[in-house]
């Protein structure tokens, strides 16, 4: 089998974040890793005189996190999520573009409600304060290919 | 060039849907990379004359080697109506004539009844 010529890394990937106001912003610079968790709701059942289980499919789930690094500048994405959780607590978009946010990126769109955030804070640690936030879709996520 | 999307297809902020057939107005290295992700598949349009009352448009349209629906869609306007001696307005509604024809609308499941 070829091996493949078209594998991507996540160097250029671009993180956007509704702010406070509902505009889409990019937090890429201010951000440095996302992961998200895509899960399917299985049920099973067995019945006497077998071996193996039965599963059926039902619902889809997700959670998406993301690594954002501590600074004091407005629409950067620890001030994005400050405001979020103190101020302004509606649900919002998010959206990762990959391999970056060219024509034929793939895009995931979710809509979410921030699920808790964490903020360390250790005296001994000189590398910036890495804040991790975790957030829930609400309805469908999507993703699509990138056209304009 | 009318194309069917066969994944969601992200224009900025909006979202267009697998299975909706559009003519996607970008440039040439911007369809061949969707081409290549797989994203999209060229249709392939049917000929005018196959167009139900279409037959006399049609054979008007073919002395200017206009031959498909494909063709006539992306035509200016204006030398279309020059050489069919109307208005381009009515070049215009032909045009919408011809998508609504094409292109299956959820209203009526794609039956033009």
């Amino acid at each position: 089998m070829a091996q493949t010529t078209t594998a991507v890394n996540a160097c250029d990937v671009v993180v956007n974040l509704d702010n406070s106001s509902g505009t889409l912003t990019d937090i890429s610079g201010s951000s440095n890793e996302v992961s998200m968790d895509f899960s399917n709701n299985l049920g099973e059942f067995r019945t006497f005189g077998t071996e193996w289980p039965v599963r059926m499919q039902c619902g889809a789930d997700a959670t998406i996190s993301f690594n954002a690094i501590y600074s004091t500048t407005a629409s950067e994405a620890v001030d994005i999520l400050k405001d979020w959780f103190f101020t302004d607590r509606d649900s919002r978009t998010i959206r990762v573009d990959i391999p970056d946010s060219s024509v034929g990126s793939d895009r995931y769109t979710f809509e979410v409600w921030l699920e808790s955030m964490n903020i360390p804070v250790a005296v001994e640690e000189p590398a910036p304060i890495l804040v991790s936030a975790t957030m829930k879709p609400t309805g469908t996520v999507t993703l699509s290919t990138i056209a304009s | 060039m009318m194309y069917r999307l066969l994944k969601p297809l992200a224009f900025g902020e909006r979202i267009v849907p697998v299975g909706a057939v559009k003519r996607l107005g970008l440039d040439d290295e911007a369809i061949e990379k969707l081409l290549h992700r797989g994203a999209i598949a060229p249709v392939n349009m049917p000929p005018l004359r196959e167009i139900p009352l279409w037959k006399s448009r049609a054979a008007g349209l073919l002395k200017i080697g206009i031959l498909d629906a494909d063709q006539f869609l992306e035509a200016p306007n204006k030398i279309l109506a020059e050489h069919l001696k109307v208005e381009p307005s009515a070049i215009e509604e032909w045009k919408a004539e011809l998508l609504r024809w094409l292109i299956p609308t959820t209203e009526d499941g794609g039956c033009h009844c």
